[in-house]
């Protein structure tokens, strides 16, 4: 019994799982609007968006990659994604549009760092320039609604309605999460192909030595990645009924920061999506409880920066302790 | 052949010869406004801060390490300043106040980088959020103005004709590029960025020599903030956002690598400059100013491209090829 503990502690998942509902514990005993469906409803709507881009992050990142430049690509997606759908585009067409965009800059990215090998923190770099000059370039072209964060918005009411409505009380945003937190999770523990980015991340090479082939499957990543940025932007415009462009540069930082909380490494080789999905949980919470505290939202970066600090110095120490 | 190899594997060179084309170019395009007094005192003012903080930085990125923080550094520190002058704390000890608190930012997240081995960017980017809060908390979210004007004079003053904040801009990077040169003590980086195990087995203490790093860049973003808040003679807590990028892709410019090892501050201030050049091209050209992140950002990609090509090519022209697997960064 007292190994099953010890077992149990030594996984990521379990500590997390602990936090979270000592969170709630607190927050609802604090708190009487807390426990409520419609502060539950909100916190899963957050969380739907950011666990669907975190769990392509977290392929990323199990492979040594990772990608700095979501913000800006989540800005120009939804740039285009707006004027398509403000010319009276078909529905369809518009996102099939916007998912092909997506991979297609994911493969790009993708192809930079893999055939020329160059680092992907300058890479992905270089691409968050481009990409937030496009966005703000394209932007001023279409006829945003609003003119100060360049807010998309006026789609047609077929659209809204693709993550837009509830179902059994529940967001039907909730159900596309799960669907992709289910796959995500089944192909890269079980899938032989995406397997391989623990490999890759471990060791890369010994990877190439053994005969994966690493630049296509960090081809295949970055387009992931990309792909999974244009359905959160469908799915987030179609939610909220606006798309909005400017203030997204927090976004890749906070995924990333997800992730590392959820237990996986910037060298590579280690993560799992379902820890990435408990740190999406635990910073939605964080935020949430102090907007329902009415504390300052100032705080929220403070304390998302010493979760940060805190997880990954238990993490080291642990691991440092483990080795002796 | 020769000599074009040479021209192209040294980054200052080939890089201060394309910027000094592009400025003949734009000398004989747009000579009224481009040559203008106001114009070229403008890029200067424009590129000043970055510059401050660019000759640590790339003594920091030489050794491999890394900082995402300075920017929220830079706003803090222009914010403690700005509290300080405005409790009515004299200027001379409000300035060495806020140094010292950049440099003990520096010195906590150095630490942890340097003597527990975390990784920088996780580090330097949970500071970033706490840091970025903390500008927020203490300011409550609003500039802050009102200084004394000895203070706000500062900045501006002119010496020989040339702003201070300038001057010291000029003087940092100059001092920078002396050190790194120069200096024992400072070229340890090389050692550390190109293998740190080896450089430990030398008898570099390894530690230090990052922790310094980690204790400069803060500090000297501290003095950025501080010589910014006395030129606007206000203090805008979003004012160091986009610091960290921008330097760091005008570091890489300059021919630095994210893995260490290589880079001088003569490279980083002509990555500077050539930054700061294509955003006054757009502005002369009337271009939309929102296109400036564009061509920023294509030519970083091409140039680590190039970076990681040229080197590709030289060996395919100079050597055998080796069967080994590549896993060379750039």
């Amino acid at each position: 019994m007292k190994s099953f503990f010890a077992k149990a502690f030594k996984k990521r998942e379990v500590v997390l799982l602990l936090v979270i509902i000592l969170l709630c514990a607190v927050a609802g005993l604090t708190s009487k609007s807390f426990f409520t469906m419609d502060n539950f409803r909100a916190v899963m709507v957050i969380v739907s968006i950011h666990t669907i881009a975190a769990c392509a992050m977290t392929v990323l990142m199990v492979s040594g990659g990772f990608d700095i430049s979501i913000g800006s690509v989540l800005a120009f997606i939804s740039v285009i994604l707006g004027i398509l759908l403000n010319r009276g585009t078909n529905i369809t067409v518009s996102i099939i549009i916007v998912l092909i965009i997506g991979y297609f800059i994911g493969t790009c990215i993708g192809f930079i760092i893999s055939k020329f090998n160059v680092n992907p923190f300058i890479t992905t770099l270089g691409a968050m320039f481009i990409f937030k000059g496009l966005a703000w370039g394209v932007g001023i072209l279409g006829k945003p609604v609003e003119n100060q964060r360049m807010v998309f918005g006026n789609f047609p009411q077929a659209f809204n309605n693709i993550a837009g409505g509830r179902f059994f009380g529940v967001e039907y945003i909730v159900f596309y999460m799960v669907g992709i937190l289910i796959i995500f999770s089944v192909f890269l523990n079980y899938n032989k192909f995406l397997r391989q980015n623990f490999y890759v991340g471990g060791n890369e090479t010994a990877a190439r030595l053994v005969g994966i082939k690493v630049d296509r499957l960090k081809v295949f990543n970055y387009a992931l990645m990309g792909l999974m940025i244009a359905v959160v932007v469908v799915l987030k415009a179609s939610r909220y009924q606006f798309a909005v462009v400017l203030g997204n540069e927090g976004f890749p930082m906070e995924i990333i920061t997800a992730v590392i909380i959820g237990g996986a490494s910037l060298r590579g080789g280690g993560g799992s999506i379902i820890g990435s999905f408990l740190g999406v949980v635990l910073l939605t919470l964080v935020y949430n409880i102090i907007t329902i505290l009415g504390i300052v939202p100032y705080w929220y970066g403070f304390l998302v920066g010493f979760i940060l600090l805190a997880s990954i110095l238990v993490y080291e120490t642990t691991k440092k302790f483990k080795i002796r | 052949m020769n000599i074009i190899k040479k021209f192209f594997s040294n980054r200052v060179l080939s890089l201060s010869f394309f910027v000094f084309l592009f400025i003949l170019f734009l000398a004989i395009s747009k000579p009224a406004s481009f040559l203008s007094q106001i114009n070229i005192w403008g890029v200067l003012y424009g590129i000043s801060t970055n510059m401050i903080v660019a000759g640590a930085m790339t003594s920091l990125l030489i050794s491999g390490g890394f900082d995402l923080s300075v920017g929220s550094v830079l706003a803090f520190c222009m914010m403690v300043v700005s509290l300080l002058l405005r409790a009515g704390v004299p200027i001379p000890l409000a300035i060495i106040i806020t140094i010292a608190v950049g440099a003990i930012l520096g010195a906590v997240m150095g630490s942890i980088i340097a003597y527990i081995g975390i990784n920088p960017f996780v580090v330097t980017l949970a500071g970033w959020f706490i840091i970025d809060a903390l500008i927020l908390i203490i300011s409550g979210g609003t500039a802050i103005s009102g200084f004394p004007k000895v203070f706000t004079a500062m900045a501006n003053y002119k010496i020989l004709k040339v702003p201070f904040i300038i001057l010291f801009a000029f003087i940092t990077m100059i001092l920078f590029e002396i050190l790194l040169r120069n200096n024992k003590f400072f070229r340890q980086n090389f050692f550390i960025g190109g293998n740190e195990k080896a450089a430990e087995l030398l008898g570099i203490n390894v530690r230090k020599v990052k922790l310094i790093n980690y204790i400069l860049v803060s500090a000297m973003a501290a003095f950025a903030g501080i010589l910014l808040a006395s030129r606007f003679s206000v203090s805008i807590p979003t004012a160091g956002s986009e610091t960290a990028f921008q330097v760091i892709a005008a570091i890489i410019i300059g021919g630095a690598s994210l893995q260490g090892g290589r880079g001088s501050a003569t490279g980083t201030f002509v990555g500077l400059l050539f930054v700061a050049l294509i955003s006054d091209a757009i502005v002369l050209f009337s271009v939309k100013v929102q296109w400036t992140n564009v061509f920023i950002g294509a030519i970083l990609i091409f140039i680590v491209i190039m970076d990681a090509n040229t080197s590709k090519i030289i060996q395919k022209l100079g050597q055998p090829k080796l069967s080994l697997p590549k896993n060379r960064k750039t």
